[in-house]
């Protein structure tokens, strides 16, 4: 079974808690962080420390975690998929945007736009996604001009980099 | 070559007029790992089974599986400049190959790219690779022949314009001969031939072009080859690649032949993408789909009517059937038939022409078994000269095998079973067959005629072929009339049957052989 499979079950789970009402957004997403961390992996990984050793280091690390998420960090601990925690928190965080209408976009420019600009991009690109959008921005300079949306597997290329690409492949077909 | 650049400039103009540079929305993901020409991407939520995705540097894949959270793709060409996090775009297409007159006597690869060194294709179409074959409807019976110009396939085992017929053998024993003599035969009958080379050695394959272009074959020939150092995708795409290719000419009202050379490695080349995309083993570790693979093939050889061409064409074409015969090559290991994609094919052909090492050793050229090669569905379309002259052959030849097998053991014999064996020796010399030299109806008719009148009986039997020779030049300078008629309209009327008795009695009169 392949692991995101796994990290969609738990995610899942973790959705239905908080949806009950359970705050762990925040708790989860700083334990994903401190997993994500190689020598961390690593602890995890090691037999020769019990499931309750392993939450008090990361419940440490990460600062106060909840008795839900120290839970759900023993059962992972115990079935040996505590690696898994960045994977299940990315798909978590995905359930609760998606449950709130909102989505993250990423928009790539040639130029850094001002604020008025950011205003209207984040309005256009809203109105294109239909939902609430959370727009991170990004600068390369290749694009020479325009910009780039990104929303999860979409992808719309409005840049001068992308137009002309188009030309070179019309000419040279 | 002469540049008008001129003429060069106001292309670029109309192109870039044409041109229009709107915003591009496509679905995209990122590259998690290539590896043998097999891709694995993260994201391209809206992918198709087998859509082209888009990969950079002018690279294509197809989409073979979608799986949760990935998709897996093969890259077809070259696949080293590929870093993991590129990005990948969907096309919404569809993967195609360019169709037309302009690729006959071109050698093109599994992508329909030139690597003949003549330029650029000469062709306005572009035509999917993988398509439904017509349906049951569009379709009408095998009746019209595909001469392939070799005594013992086209007295025994007969192929019709549309068959699917599988040549079938154990390596060097004259497969590729038999197809390659079937296409130089076709040169002046209106049939287009495609060559489809799959895992074969690129000098194989050359020296395949120029067998072709020194017989005049290779204007109406199409070549699509993907050769041994190729990828394993464009191996396995390639026979589709040919068949479209083909197609084009069925579904115009034309008759059109294509020749797999072979499926066997088609098959390991799917085997290969298939175990890389870790689908579930089977038996001999080929994926479950393996006959699928081979049936959806060869069900697109088939002959069309009226309706469907003149449907197809918009009324431009009216009153013609079309046809795609297919030729199939499959290689068995040891002459064992009961291996898995050998049992496969022969069950999806309309029969099999099978070729056998020990009688390939023992002169026999070509090697064809005539006990088990058959033609499920040819009879109907073989020429009434034919039938008649062929029709007892099979029968004769398998109870001179009996015979002479018995009379090792038997001193004396009595006259009958002497005579039959006699004859059955003339039967097996008269079907052997030099390569590259496909004889036209009449030739084969005639010397199949002597043999059946008896007029072999007197000759002895290290002499028949040099009889057959010297016969047919004979007929070829005085009697050109009776061939012509012969060619024209292939029956055995009391006429013609007059008229090759007395040529032959003539002939041997001669005593010139």
């Amino acid at each position: 079974m392949s692991s995101i499979t796994v990290s969609r079950r738990y995610a899942k789970a973790l959705f239905d808690l908080s949806q009950e009402g359970v705050d762990l957004t925040a708790g989860l997403a700083k334990l994903a962080e401190v997993a994500a961390v190689k020598e961390v992996q690593e602890f995890l990984d090691l037999p020769n420390f019990t499931p309750e050793q392993k939450v008090a280091v990361l419940g440490k690390a990460a600062g106060s975690i909840s008795d839900e998420l120290a839970r759900l960090v023993t059962m992972l601990c115990e079935r040996s998929k505590a690696s898994l925690l960045p994977e299940i928190n990315e798909i978590f965080e995905t359930m609760v945007r998606e449950a709130e209408q909102r989505v993250v976009a990423t928009v790539v420019v040639a130029a850094k736009p001002d604020a008025e600009t950011k205003k209207k991009i984040e309005a256009a690109v809203a109105d294109l996604a239909g939902k609430k959008v959370q727009l991170e921005i990004v600068e390369n300079k290749q694009l020479l001009g325009g910009l780039v949306v990104n929303i999860g597997d979409r992808q719309i290329d409005c840049s001068l980099r992308g137009k002309l690409e188009g030309l070179r492949k019309a000419i040279a077909a | 070559m002469k540049l008008d650049t001129a003429e060069i400039s106001s292309i670029i103009k109309e192109q870039i007029k044409g041109f229009e540079a709107g915003a591009a929305d496509a679905n995209v993901g990122r590259l998690i790992s290539v590896g043998d020409g097999v891709a694995l991407i993260h994201g391209l939520s809206g992918a198709m089974a087998g859509e082209m995705l888009e990969f950079p540097g002018d690279t294509f894949g197809m989409v073979l599986n979608l799986e949760e959270g990935s998709v897996g793709a093969v890259i077809f060409g070259e696949f080293t400049h590929l870093r993991e996090g590129d990005q990948v775009k969907c096309t919404g297409r569809i993967f195609e190959v360019p169709t037309g007159p302009g690729l006959k006597g071109r050698v093109v690869n599994a992508l329909g790219q030139p690597i003949d060194g003549k330029g650029p294709l000469d062709v306005a179409e572009h035509s999917a690779v993988e398509k439904i074959a017509p349906g049951v409807i569009e379709r009408k019976s095998v009746d019209q022949p595909l001469q392939t110009g070799i005594k013992a396939i086209d007295s025994m085992v007969p192929v019709g314009r549309g068959q699917r017929e599988l040549i079938i053998g154990d390596r060097q024993t004259g497969k590729t001969a038999i197809a390659i003599d079937t296409i130089i035969n076709q040169k002046d009958t209106g049939v287009t031939c495609v060559y489809v080379a799959v895992g074969q050695k690129a000098s194989t394959v050359a020296s395949v072009v120029r067998t072709l272009r020194e017989h005049g074959a290779l204007d109406n020939t199409i070549i699509v080859a993907a050769s041994a150092s190729e990828s394993a995708a464009l191996q396995y795409i390639a026979p589709y690649a040919g068949c479209t290719m083909g197609e084009y000419f069925r579904d115009r009202g034309e008759d059109a032949l294509i020749v797999y050379d072979d499926l066997t490695k088609q098959a390991w080349a799917y085997r290969q993408v298939s175990l890389i995309l870790r689908r579930p083993p089977g038996r001999e570790a080929y994926p479950g789909d393996v006959f699928y693979l081979h049936s959806r093939l060869l069900e697109r050889a088939s002959r069309v009517d009226e309706t469907y061409v003149e449907k197809f064409t918009n009324g431009k074409v009216t009153g013609k059937t079309g046809s795609l015969t297919s030729l199939p090559i499959i290689e068995t290991q040891e002459g064992d038939v009961s291996a898995f994609v050998p049992t496969n094919v022969i069950s999806i052909t309309d029969g099999q022409i099978f070729l056998e090492t020990s009688l390939f050793n023992s002169g026999q050229r070509p090697a064809i078994n005539a006990g088990l090669s058959v033609s499920r569905v040819g009879g109907a379309a073989q020429t009434k000269a034919m039938k008649k002259v062929g029709g007892g052959l099979r029968l004769d030849l398998a109870q001179y095998r009996e015979l002479a097998a018995f009379a090792q053991f038997a001193s004396d014999l009595d006259e009958a079973t002497r005579k039959q064996i006699e004859r059955g020796k003339r039967g097996v010399e008269i079907l052997k067959q030099d390569e590259n030299s496909p004889q036209s109806v009449a030739e084969m008719t005639t010397v199949l005629f002597a043999l059946n009148n008896g007029d072999l009986d007197d000759i002895e039997v290290n002499k028949i072929r040099d009889f057959e020779k010297g016969l047919l030049a004979h007929l070829a300078s005085a009697e050109a009339g009776l061939m012509n008629g012969l060619n024209a309209k292939p029956e055995l009327t009391d006429e013609v049957v007059a008229g090759l008795k007395k040529a032959i009695a003539d002939f041997k009169a001669t005593g010139t052989y």
